[in-house]
């Protein structure tokens, strides 16, 4: 009998060291083993803690963080849709980075990620005016808004947008986080927002708590 | 007498040291690495050390930007602390933060960020000879999906020609335009001969820790 034991640490092994052919295989047989996939997912989760690890140390380069979120994307994408539907009816995060902002790799790499964990993600891009914002909230209704951004400023354009949000009387039907260069725990206050997200992963983790928490109106 | 030591980054040797050596400054000098950027709890503790390193000195002049907020919770118990009011090194080198508005789909380049590990240039060969030309284009273009140009700061410093050469290929490769950007010295220039003023300069003095509040007024 195959050894699921040493097929999961032989796939967190390859997702680490990016060797995307050896990390599809394990996950193929993986999958045909029938492993459930929040423990296929759990497995890759691991394998990008590691590589965002290794880019840390300087080991890893940019363009090797962007391809372990490619990987894993790609390597959910193999679960067979039955499996993969543990999707809780409107379960929708609003994403993008804040006006006069274009740095969206961050935001790239969470929008995939979030996609992978079946959310229905409303991507606004880059340079997104507060206005955007209050209509991509009237028109999908999330449940979660994510602002990211990089440069000192975009301080600014997030308050700017939270306050537009709850001046459209929209503030109390969505949970707001910030994440990006730009924020750290105490300008959460002067921004207005919930939370401030760091690590791609915490930001999945949390959003799924927050989802499951149940407090959001159908 | 006041004792100066100068933090610079790597990414604007060229320009720190033709300030320095214009102006006869012979400060103390040392130096962080451009790759640091990348984790900003890991440049926050090189300098933290450095600060603490540095006993004997009564000034410490910060050649850099906030970069990140990475400069947040610093603390001097001995020497005050002087930073530029500029989010980062880029913004150093075109006379502030608020100039930088009208270039927001501008990767920057200078001949030093070229020379600096980890720059843009040895990430895209690093992903060609690891994941192949096509797999790598593929990356880039997600990467660089919301610039228009890369943009050249021609600071004086060095070789424009040679470095444009190189910054053409840069944007051949990733489909942007390409741009020269007159530079300044003048914000470098201002940091190193004692020209702070309030609205350009960030002063802390000793055992007094940079703040959220502090950073909040750029220039």
């Amino acid at each position: 009998m195959t050894d699921i034991t040493c097929l999961k640490e032989q796939l967190i092994d390859a997702m680490t060291k990016l060797d995307d052919e050896q990390a599809q295989a394990f996950a193929e047989e993986l999958i045909s083993l029938r492993i459930p996939s929040a423990e296929l997912q759990s497995c890759l989760d691991r394998g990008l803690k590691q590589v965002n690890t290794l880019f840390e140390e300087g080991e890893y380069f940019l363009a090797d963080l962007m391809f372990a979120g490619m990987l894993y994307r790609s390597i959910l994408d193999l679960i067979p849709v039955s499996e993969n539907s543990s999707v809780q009816p409107h379960k929708c995060v609003l994403i993008g980075v804040v006006e006069r902002d274009i740095h969206g790799i961050g935001k790239d790499i969470v929008s995939g990620l979030l996609k992978a964990n079946n959310f229905n993600v409303v991507d606004l891009g880059t340079n997104v005016s507060p206005s955007s914002f209050v209509n991509a909230i009237r028109t999908h209704h999330p449940q979660i808004v994510l602002m990211s951004g990089m440069m000192h400023y975009s301080q600014d354009s997030m308050k700017r947008t939270v306050e537009a949000i709850t001046e459209a009387g929209l503030r109390d039907s969505v949970t707001i986080l910030i994440g990006g260069g730009c924020v750290n725990d105490s300008i959460l206050e002067y921004i207005g927002a919930d939370a401030r997200v760091n690590e791609p992963l915490d930001t999945i983790a949390l959003c799924n708590q927050l989802i499951s928490r149940g407090i959001y109106e159908e | 007498m006041d004792k100066t030591l100068v933090i610079g980054c790597r990414t604007t040797e060229n320009e720190l040291l033709a300030v320095m050596r214009a102006a006869g400054i012979s400060y103390d000098l040392v130096w962080i690495e451009a790759r640091l950027h990348n984790v900003k709890k890991k440049l926050n503790k090189t300098l933290s050390d450095l600060i603490s390193e540095a006993e004997n000195y009564d000034t410490i002049l910060f050649a850099t930007g906030f970069c990140g907020n990475s400069v947040l919770g610093l603390e001097s118990s001995h020497a005050r602390l002087v930073l530029p009011r500029v989010d980062d090194c880029t913004s150093l080198l075109i006379g502030g933060t608020r100039n930088k508005s009208s270039w927001m789909d501008s990767y920057f380049l200078t001949e030093c960020w070229l020379k600096s590990k980890g720059n843009i240039w040895d990430e895209y060969k690093h992903a060609v000879a690891r994941y192949g030309s096509e797999r790598a284009d593929k990356i880039f273009q997600v990467m660089f999906a919301h610039y228009k140009r890369i943009t050249l700061i021609d600071t004086g410093c060095y070789n424009l020609v040679k470095t444009r050469e190189t910054a053409s290929e840069i944007a051949r490769a990733f489909s942007l335009d390409l741009n020269v950007l007159p530079g300044t010295l003048s914000y470098l220039t201002d940091l190193l001969t004692g020209n702070w003023e309030p609205d350009r300069f960030l002063i802390v003095p000793p055992h007094s820790r940079i703040s959220s509040e502090d950073l909040s007024r750029l220039s």
